[in-house]
């Protein structure tokens, strides 16, 4: 061997390994002959991407119903079509006072001389004409979800009633294919879906906690109407031997509308405390404040004066505010107890976490009875209180910053949204031995600070 | 960890019980008194590592850009009498450079990092007998290190880390010759510990609520340790012209458990969010090289090592996402004249595909990597 030679060998052997890149085995997608061409989705505000107070365009380009049909496109999936609202104002409905309400924003600023600090104001427009303007036609939409539907309103046909007296709610009659006639249900079955997502009963549990569980505002659906309502549903929908995916209900201790406000979120100086002292010294129950965190004074009337204060465990919601709490009084006051409404007892809670416990047994009986996919939404939202890392961000349902709640502390931004996408499809992938591929969710909208 | 001459190269850096020129210094400073006679030697290789990742959630690969370093090394012996010898060393042991595309799905994690790291070494070695030399080395370390990622507060924010850093430790071998054929090679670097005082820490592409929160510059201080080593080796004359070594390292990671950065006083809040475990492990290589005197002009050369890993499957990070590798080089070295001898050498690393969910980051999915360089160097002694 001469010198020569070596040299060209050594040459050789870099030009060979210059042009190599690192392997890595090809995950193959695959739908294992599940059709996935007519994918419809029923649902509630989660469904249609309500998101800070409202339904807009970019919410619902970003609902995980989006997402999730997006992903199947991948798998043989068709389109999706869905019931856009036009712009990015849109208007949001408070279902208990059956009024519009405008969309949230954020602000970061001082109030009453505190700290600076984030705080959500409406925004200046409600665009009431394109929530109301019909788009409806004969060919239906493939997403279904309408904010606020409860499991009653399913095969209600009053519920797509123009008539907001009749219909108490504006979000279907927008895109019922013949309203006052059509429901929710004919609607997704007219389409023949090869697949569904069916996550129903939100509604059924939150108008009530979200009114503080005020019963003149709103009542929790009994446990055996909600299974009326649904087993009811899911037997038309699988009519045909249909596959799905069924979600059940979180929990609300996992949700920041309930848990951003402390109860002992009143905070005081030592005069401050003396001067309320005073005013509270004759209350029955006894209620004393000292400097630092202060339970918050609420209205009860098993109270012998008729207010007492919080106890550890009780939940203030997230409407009160802290700016409230901080610069008008609200909870300190003597003239300014919190109401019924804004609060949430012990025996409340109670009540509620029961229920919820009631359906998602039976949402978990009728999914393995029918064969569905089963989503367990209540141990994920779990797992993003206890903080979810997804692709090197760190999720959780701390209210702004955990990035996976929108400024309502009810529904997720795109980003929370992606990620209740992917785990549908984890959900989907199990059951039917699918493969279909999840989103990077850190692509999608999360919480816009100014 | 980068190989530090051509003559090791070419052999995978199974060179602890040889002596074949300046660069025993570094391998085995208790081999240096046996040179025969006063070098210095250089040399610079071209480095090029690419990594790809592929992601278990969505299915999509990523791969890193294209990036080289060019690692070197500069030195001298000089026998000072029959029984003592004293040389140094200049060189670059440690270091990476990794950049990913901005829109990968690990960008909050890693975009860019590159670690550069200069190692001074002055030695002396002492000769007990023909059989037995020992010797040892005082070493100064410097190195840069920089990284960035994105931040998911806005679009396009983004932290960029900035550090340079010194630390200080020593190497010490021992060289046994058993007999006329067999040399046994016991030696030791130790750790180098690596403050990184006052990394410039730069936030970009803030929100203005943020800023209190993210400033644009603040400072932190951080420590990264270079392991240890220990190794073992022989070598063995199998007949005239061929020699064999042998060798096994224990690469002491475990002490690398995490990379915090303590910021100032007024941004302690940022110590969490900048937390990253990396919790290593100590790591075996196993090298096997051969040498033999094709002609008096031309020595061939040719290696293959078996370095196992530190990092555990769910603390890959993609600044450097470590798996076993196997590493293979060839090399020659041709002697212009008596005392000047020039060599080359090229070596390949590969590794298997390897899987996992990071603890930290949630990033779940497997990496894969290879590696090859290639340069020459020179010797010369007199």
């Amino acid at each position: 061997m001469n010198n020569n030679h070596l040299l060209k060998s050594l040459l050789l052997a870099v030009l060979i390994v210059a042009g190599c890149k690192p392997e890595l085995k090809e995950i193959k997608f695959d739908n294992n002959s599940i059709d996935f061409s007519k994918y419809v989705a029923i649902g509630s505000s989660y469904t249609a991407g309500y998101q800070n107070n409202a339904l807009f365009d970019l919410g619902q380009q970003n609902s995980f119903a989006a997402i999730l049909a997006g992903q199947l496109k991948k798998v043989g999936g068709g389109e999706f079509l869905q019931p856009l609202v036009s712009g990015n104002d849109g208007a949001g409905f408070n279902f208990f006072l059956q009024t519009y309400i405008p969309q949230l924003k954020l602000q970061y600023g001082t109030a009453c001389g505190a700290a600076p600090g984030f705080s959500t104001f409406s925004s200046n427009v409600t665009d009431i004409a394109a929530v109301e303007s019909y788009i409806g036609s004969n060919v239906p939409f493939n997403n279904m979800g309408v904010p606020g539907m409860k499991s009653s309103d399913l095969d209600n046909a009053n519920f797509g009633s123009p008539d907001l007296l009749l219909s108490k709610n504006p979000y279907y009659s927008r895109f019922a294919t013949n309203p006052e006639t059509s429901t929710v249900l004919s609607d997704a079955v007219r389409q023949l879906p090869t697949f569904f997502s069916f996550w129903v009963g939100f509604n059924d549990i939150y108008d009530c906690a979200m009114a503080g569980s005020n019963q003149s505002l709103a009542t929790i659906t009994p446990l055996a109407n909600f299974q009326n309502n649904i087993n009811n549903a899911l037997t038309s929908l699988i009519a045909g031997n249909r596959k799905g995916v069924v979600a059940n209900i979180p929990d609300l201790l996992d949700l920041p509308y309930f848990t951003s406000i402390a109860y002992n979120a009143l905070v005081l100086t030592e005069q401050q405390a003396q001067d309320l002292n005073a005013l509270y010294a004759s209350n029955n129950p006894p209620i004393t404040f000292q400097a630092g965190n202060n339970p918050l004074v609420i209205s009860d009337p098993l109270a012998a004066s008729g207010k007492r204060q919080m106890k550890p465990g009780e939940l203030v919601l997230l409407p009160v505010t802290l700016d409230s709490i901080n610069c008008a009084g609200w909870g300190s006051n003597t003239q300014k107890p919190l109401g019924n409404r804004f609060v949430l007892t012990a025996s409340e809670i109670n009540t509620l976490r029961n229920t919820i416990t009631g359906y998602n047994n039976y949402l978990k009986t009728k999914a393995d009875e029918n064969n569905l996919a089963y989503v367990d939404m209540y141990a994920f939202f779990k797992k993003i209180s206890s903080g979810y890392s997804h692709n090197g961000v760190a999720y959780s349902s701390e209210f702004l910053k955990g990035q996976f709640f929108s400024l309502d502390g009810i529904t997720p931004t795109g980003r929370g949204s992606a990620l209740i996408a992917n785990e549908f499809i984890k959900a989907i992938n199990e059951k039917y031995q699918t493969r279909i591929p999840q989103t990077d969710a850190n692509s999608f909208p999360g919480i816009l600070f100014p | 960890m980068l190989p530090q001459s051509h003559s090791s190269a070419g052999m995978a850096g199974a060179v602890t019980a040889l002596q074949t020129d300046g660069s025993v210094i570094f391998y085995n400073p208790g081999g240096m008194v046996f040179l025969e006679k006063s070098n210095v030697f250089g040399g610079v290789s071209y480095s090029q590592s690419r990594i790809a990742f592929r992601s278990n959630n969505s299915g999509l690969v990523n791969r890193t850009e294209s990036k080289n370093m060019l690692p070197f090394y500069v030195g001298g012996t000089i026998k000072l009498s029959d029984k003592m010898a004293a040389g140094i060393v200049v060189n670059t042991p440690f270091g990476y450079n990794t950049t990913w595309r901005s829109d990968w799905e690990g960008r909050y994690i890693v975009l860019s990092s590159k670690l550069n790291t200069l190692f001074i070494q002055p030695t002396l070695s002492y000769k007990f007998s023909e059989k037995l030399g020992v010797g040892a080395g005082f070493v100064f370390a410097s190195a840069n290190h920089k990284w960035n990622r994105a931040l998911i507060v806005a679009d396009g924010a983004d932290v960029q880390f900035e550090s340079k850093a010194t630390g200080f430790g020593f190497n010490a071998g021992i060289n046994y010759a058993i007999n006329k054929k067999l040399t046994a090679a016991l030696t030791y670097r130790s750790k180098v510990k690596l403050n990184f005082k006052n990394t410039d820490v730069t936030f970009s592409n803030i929100p203005a609520s943020l800023v209190d929160q993210y400033p644009s510059s603040t400072n932190a201080d951080a420590e990264m340790p270079l392991p240890s080593v220990l190794s073992i080796g022989f070598s063995y004359e199998v007949f005239k012209g061929l020699k064999l070594n042998f060798e096994t390292n224990l690469n002491s990671w475990s002490s690398f458990d995490s990379l915090n950065y303590e910021f100032d006083a007024s941004n302690t809040t940022l110590n969490e969010e900048f937390r990253q475990s990396r919790k290593y492990r100590d790591a075996l290589t196993l090298r096997l090289g051969a040498m033999y005197k094709i002609s008096n002009k031309i020595t061939g050369r040719a290696g293959i090592a078996f370095d196992q890993t530190p990092v555990k499957e769910n603390y890959m990070t993609p600044d450097m996402p470590d798996g076993d590798r196997y590493v293979f080089g060839i090399g020659a070295s041709f002697n212009v004249s008596k005392a000047f001898v020039i060599e080359g050498s090229y070596n390949f690393e590969t590794k298997a595909e390897r899987e996992g969910v990071n603890k930290d980051t949630g990033l779940n999915g497997a990496f894969n990597s290879l590696s090859h360089c290639f340069g020459v160097g020179i010797n010369y002694s007199f």
